[in-house]
């Protein structure tokens, strides 16, 4: 036998090489379709694991799963959920975590090696998803009652002071002292409208409300700064002179925010160790105040400056820098800071001049 | 009004009919400026002198210029610029506590009951009250406190010192009787002006034994 008499033979292994080898692509491929429609159908559904359960079937019956089973226990509620034929090989994966159960059943029916091969992978795919939408739900629940929690630390302060005005009110009323009822009156004329302008400033702040009954004025920055620093006792030195156009409050509010963060560290310290400097431009436009402590060390973590609820050392609320940056652009300023691996940080405030 | 706060009510009248001018005078500190002025109000309606601050700086100032007058002090220990902690409030507590100031304090706060109640009381608040309270708590409280305070100025007249000491069973005897020997001379030597000799006489001590323990110590003339 020749090699010429070889040819039709090896074409026809080479066609069949070939086709199956096409065959095995076409599958891959359809298996990444799978998944990609898997993907986006969770992000539609918003990452949400119960509705997911519910509608996943249609992906996976493409993919060549001949049935699903579901039992899920979603934080004290069970639900269970099966589509297709309920026999043959089987996949089963269970999860536990925190207040959320769930176990599920992925049928493959009487499938070749290749197809279960497939089917597998795009089962693992989907089971990363069903994982990654356990730990969404459950940070989500976490950051929320964090974050409840940490603002009831700021209403409650607002509160417990309202609640103190009606008492101290209703109990000079219940109980006179006779001849005084003038003061009684007047310290009530102090009182009521406080408790009133309390309210509303609590409603407005609950509901995002801007408050209506500040405006932006004239401030002199370099006093503000002085005056915060003193009541921090903080040693500070200051170049430049210039007024912003910011609400009284807000302006107050950032700089506390920022001057704060230099008060902890000098506790931490136990006694003054900042050389804080702080130098005033006016370019016109804006006023930009640059910040540091030239005794300060270099920022190791300052993508986490500005993030919410993040406190260096655990004890503080975390919403400081994040409060004074959204105050500052709500403002129509910037709060940036500038930290460099040999250097120590400097924050930089820009608020537009009046 | 309880039996307690009569008694205790009571005994503040019968002290104040002892004092020349008749007043007790009262320390506010409190930011909130509303709640500050209703406060004080209450208090004036009461018969007593009330000064007011809203910060640490303007309380220590105050206990500064003549803490002999002032009596007892409402502080809240949420105060500006650290409204949101307790911060400010203890370091009140606490300087006025290391300063031997005589002037009892109440506190009188919003902030997390039971941590500041053990955090004031252990720097040497002398009543805890949380916010909100009913004016008769707050005036029993004051009440008290004016009486602690007068009858201390008595047992100082009769050469009795009172002192706050926190000691840790771990640290031993050695430690506690150090902290009561530091307070005890600081106290002394506040009361006779940092006259040594009258220090020494009151303490029972040679003039020297003063001098050894203001060096062992660290005890300034300008700490008084």
């Amino acid at each position: 036998m020749t090699t010429v008499d070889l040819y039709p033979y090896l074409i026809l292994v080479g066609t069949s090489i070939l086709a199956g080898a096409g065959w095995l692509l076409y599958q891959y491929r359809m298996q990444a379709l799978r998944s990609q429609e898997l993907i986006r159908l969770n992000e539609e559904l918003e990452y949400d694991l119960p509705d997911f359960l519910r509608q996943c079937w249609q992906s996976l019956q493409k993919g060549g799963f001949t049935g699903i089973k579901w039992h899920l226990d979603w934080f004290g509620t069970n639900v269970s959920g099966s589509n297709g034929r309920l026999e043959g090989a089987v996949i089963e994966k269970k999860f536990e975590v925190q207040e959320i159960s769930l176990i599920i059943s992925l049928y493959l029916g009487k499938s070749g090696w290749e197809q279960r091969y497939f089917s597998n992978t795009l089962a693992d795919n989907f089971f990363l998803l069903v994982r990654m939408n356990l730990w969404i739900k459950l940070g989500t629940v976490k950051g929320a009652f964090d974050q409840s929690a940490r603002m009831t630390v700021f209403l409650q302060h607002d509160v417990k002071n309202m609640a103190q005005l009606i008492s101290l009110s209703a109990d000079q009323l219940e109980n006179p002292v006779a001849g005084q009822e003038d003061k009684v009156l007047e310290s009530l004329r102090t009182a009521i409208p406080a408790v009133r302008d309390r309210a509303q400033h609590m409603l407005n702040a609950l509901m995002k409300i801007p408050d209506n009954n500040s405006k932006e004025s004239e401030q002199q920055l370099e006093q503000v700064l002085q005056q915060t620093a003193s009541a921090y006792e903080l040693p500070v030195a200051i170049s430049g002179s210039a007024s912003v156009n910011v609400q009284k409050d807000t302006l107050q509010s950032i700089i506390d925010n920022l001057l704060g963060n230099y008060s902890r560290q000098t506790k931490k310290h136990n006694q003054p160790v900042l050389d804080l400097q702080i130098d005033l431009e006016n370019n016109g436009k804006r006023v930009v105040a640059r910040i540091t402590d030239y005794n300060g060390e270099p920022c190791l973590w300052p993508e986490r400056l500005f993030e919410p609820f993040w406190s260096e050392h655990g004890s503080g609320l975390g919403i400081g820098l994040y409060q004074a940056r959204q105050q500052a652009m709500a403002a129509g300023g910037t709060l940036t800071a500038e930290a460099m691996a040999d250097k120590p940080l400097c924050f930089i405030l820009s608020l537009p001049v009046v | 009004m309880s039996n307690n706060s009569e008694e205790s009510m009571a005994m503040v009248y019968a002290e104040k009919k002892k004092l020349k001018n008749g007043h007790f005078t009262i320390l506010l500190v409190e930011d909130d400026p509303p709640l500050r002025a209703i406060l004080k109000s209450m208090l004036e309606i009461q018969g007593f002198n009330v000064m007011e601050t809203d910060s640490k700086i303007g309380a220590m100032a105050i206990l500064g210029d003549d803490s002999n007058t002032i009596h007892a002090m409402i502080l809240d220990l949420g105060l500006p610029p650290k409204a949101h902690t307790t911060e400010e409030g203890l370091d009140v507590i606490v300087q006025t506590t290391s300063a031997m100031h005589a002037t009892k304090i109440v506190v009188l706060t919003g902030q997390d009951e039971e941590k500041s109640a053990l955090d004031a009381i252990r720097e040497g608040a002398f009543d805890f009250l949380s916010k909100p309270a009913r004016s008769e708590d707050i005036l029993t409280a004051v009440n008290r406190a004016i009486l602690f305070h007068s009858k201390e100025k008595d047992l100082s007249a009769d050469g009795m010192t009172r002192l706050q000491l926190n000691a840790k069973v771990a640290d031993g005897l050695k430690a506690v009787r150090e902290e009561a020997e530091e307070k005890l001379v600081r106290q002394v030597l506040k009361e006779t002006g940092f006259n040594i000799y009258r220090s020494a006489e009151k303490l029972g001590i040679k003039r020297e034994s003063i001098y050894y323990f203001m060096k062992k110590f660290g005890i300034n003339r300008d700490d008084s």
